[in-house]
């Protein structure tokens, strides 16, 4: 029983992350109607810009990720604005294409900044662990999964309780009547896509904190945000977050209690499950309509 | 389906494009400004189908000529393959409008179902195509139904889904498949395939694969399926209230695409010596063939001859130009194409014939924020 309820604060640790992740998956889906393939490869950047960070100034994993934070949502900014703003009304092999194209030019840069090995940012902190109720808890992990989860919080709040957010959340409804009541379309679209990559950014530099990262690893970051965010519901960030502890915890029990080549297989199993009956994910809280085309 | 009643609507005037009016064109009219128009009576191709298969075998004979005994029939096969790969995506993702981005699921199951009748029951190679072949399409039939119901994002992410589904139970499953350690296709007994015929050998099946499927495309653009079809890929609402029966066309394109794509990957898997899943399930060969149809042309029967000969001839011409970096620059070049020329060549080919001027920028101009 030890071992289960181990498993399942370290499944809660790593859903946490994902969660994050994926919220900025979800957002991008749910307000500029963009499969955004090349998440993983956001996610990475924030892992090699926090490295970056540590190993020119000595600085803080923290620290350096505030400054991928600020990074990535340049970086998304620009390639919304420049790039997707200019086929947003592409059909969606148009579309999907090019961020597959994005994600290809995204892993190059990184393979060539940085080879494809495995890169890791030892701290003196990471690795110390304390004992609550004889479950060890690590304490990077757990200061990841805190900073992530507050991140993506504070990214809904901002959405849900500010001026801006509501003209992007406008913007991502009904762009034409955005557009009728003065609201800057090709900004808020850029925003939104700067928020999402932003919040990659986070999620890269906790797993800079916690792990090892390499180039390679983006894909499998673009399919668990993938799953998570149709759980969830598409374009719903609470649903998201809910679902991507739901599924970090799924997967440590399976790989404790089965295998761990299972946890894959069962993760894509519900997700093609909830599409087929019912695409407001299992929280029924995603809009419907999240991933529709205008 | 009947119609709802209401005050009859004078049919739209045909107006000429222009960008403001674009913004009033339904997002089906919008999609269907980025199709290239279908062949009429005054199109520069009569019988585009035709003329497609003869130059495509004529083509490839050369290619064979010269290529034999040259070490190079690996990639002539190879670009045989994704010809075929690429008219299987189009029937669907051309003609119907349905996007499919889990192709490589299908090509996987396909070359598995060859390889495990092969090892196992030893079955020889012809039995154990036609055996994975037949399996493909029967799945597709099982799951078309319920996969064809979904539209745009949600079916998009689920055949996604369904790629990396059958990809993780391949690997689950090694007592038959090997699992992630690979399996090895045998080479002599009676269920060998390369002894016998060598690389020269499976060069001349893609070659006669790809001339199969090409004019399969070329039959189904010009019948009354293929109308269907397209019907669905401009307004699916309406082509069903005019008494097209929409699941089923979805479903026939559906098996159809799955069973070109499973003999594809049976013969590319009998080619191999060992299959390992990531290998046979391989997100990349989906994107190959997505961007060799839409660079082609996709709804056009010469568009993926074109764009699989014309995508493999340049990634190769990048790789002996960059060695580095030919994936960024090919990259680059499938966004730039994306943004300028999502008709891909013969429907821009034939944007160009039809309007007798050259929309350069028509694309952005029509679907930019």
């Amino acid at each position: 029983m030890n071992g289960l309820a181990q498993v399942t604060v370290y499944g809660i640790l790593q859903g946490g992350l994902l969660a994050a992740v994926a919220v900025g998956f979800s957002l991008i889906w749910g307000l500029n109607k963009i499969i955004n393939v090349a998440h993983g490869e956001f996610v990475m950047l924030g892992a090699y810009v926090t490295w970056r960070v540590n190993d020119t100034f000595a600085a803080d994993p923290f620290v350096g990720a505030f400054v991928a934070m600020s990074v990535l949502f340049g970086v998304g900014y620009l390639i919304q604005r420049l790039i997707i703003n200019f086929v947003i009304d592409a059909p969606l092999r148009l579309t999907l294409l090019l961020m597959f194209g994005i994600s290809v030019v995204l892993e190059a840069a990184l393979v060539a900044l940085h080879s494809t090995a495995y890169q890791a940012l030892p701290t003196s902190y990471a690795m110390t662990s304390f004992t609550v109720l004889e479950i060890r808890v690590p304490l990077g992990r757990l200061l990841a999964f805190a900073f992530s989860v507050i991140c993506a919080l504070a990214i809904a709040a901002f959405l849900n309780r500010t001026g801006t957010g509501l003209t992007i959340r406008a913007a991502g409804m009904n762009r034409k009547a955005a557009r009728l009541v003065g609201i800057d379309i090709r900004h808020s679209y850029a925003l939104t896509f700067a928020l999402g990559t932003g919040l990659a950014g986070a999620g890269g530099a906790m797993i800079a904190l916690v792990g090892t990262f390499s180039p390679a690893d983006a894909a499998t970051y673009t399919m668990s945000s993938f799953v998570v965010a149709v759980l969830g519901g598409l374009g719903s960030m609470k649903g998201a977050l809910a679902a991507g502890v739901l599924l970090g915890v799924i997967q440590a029990w399976a790989a404790y209690l089965v295998s761990g080549t299972l946890t894959n297989l069962i993760a894509f199993g519900l997700v093609l499950i909830v599409l087929v009956n019912q695409p407001r994910g299992l929280f029924g809280r995603g809009r419907l309509g999240g991933g529709e085309e205008r | 389906m009947s119609p709802a009643p209401g005050p009859e609507r004078p049919p739209r005037a045909p107006w000429p494009a222009s960008p403001a009016r674009n913004a009033l064109l339904s997002p089906a009219a919008r999609e269907d400004r980025l199709v290239p128009p279908a062949p009429g009576r005054d199109s520069l191709l009569p019988s585009a189908a035709g003329w497609c298969a003869l130059v495509l075998g004529l083509a490839a004979a050369y290619a064979l000529l010269t290529q034999v005994s040259s070490g190079h029939e690996r990639t002539v096969a190879t670009i045989f393959m994704f010809i075929a790969l690429a008219q299987a995506w189009n029937i669907l993702g051309g003609f119907c409008g349905y996007p499919i981005f889990g192709q490589v699921g299908f090509f996987g199951l396909g070359g598995y179902a060859v390889a495990v009748l092969m090892t196992g029951p030893d079955w020889p190679l012809w039995a154990a195509l036609a055996g994975g072949t037949a399996f493909c399409a029967v799945f597709a039939c099982l799951v078309g139904p319920v996969l064809m119901r979904l539209r745009g994002h949600y079916f998009a992410i689920a055949t996604i889904g369904l790629a990396e589904t059958l990809r993780e139970t391949v690997v689950n499953v090694p007592a038959l498949t090997g699992g992630g350690a690979g399996l090895a296709i045998p080479t002599s007994g009676s269920g060998a395939a390369i002894g016998e015929l060598g690389d020269e050998g499976f060069a001349v099946l893609f070659l006669l694969l790809a001339m199969a499927t090409t004019a399969v495309a070329a039959v189904v653009s010009g019948s009354r399926f293929g109308w269907r079809l397209r019907a669905i890929r401009q307004d699916e609402d309406g082509a069903a209230a005019l008494g097209v029966d929409v699941s089923r066309a979805k479903c026939a394109a559906f098996a159809l695409f799955a069973l070109i794509t499973g003999l594809a990957g049976g013969l590319y898997a009998a080619q191999q010596v060992v299959l390992y899943p990531e290998g046979m399930f391989s997100l990349e060969i989906t994107l190959l063939v997505i961007v060799m149809v839409l660079m082609g042309g996709s709804g056009t029967v010469a568009g993926p001859v074109l764009g699989a000969v014309g995508g493999q001839v340049l990634s190769e011409l990048l790789r002996t130009v960059f060695p580095q970096g030919h994936i960024l620059v090919l990259a680059l070049c499938i966004i730039v194409s994306v943004i300028v020329f999502p008709w891909g060549a013969i429907g821009f080919a034939r944007l160009v014939w039809r309007t007798r001027r050259i929309p350069l920028l028509e694309a952005v101009r029509t679907c930019r924020l």
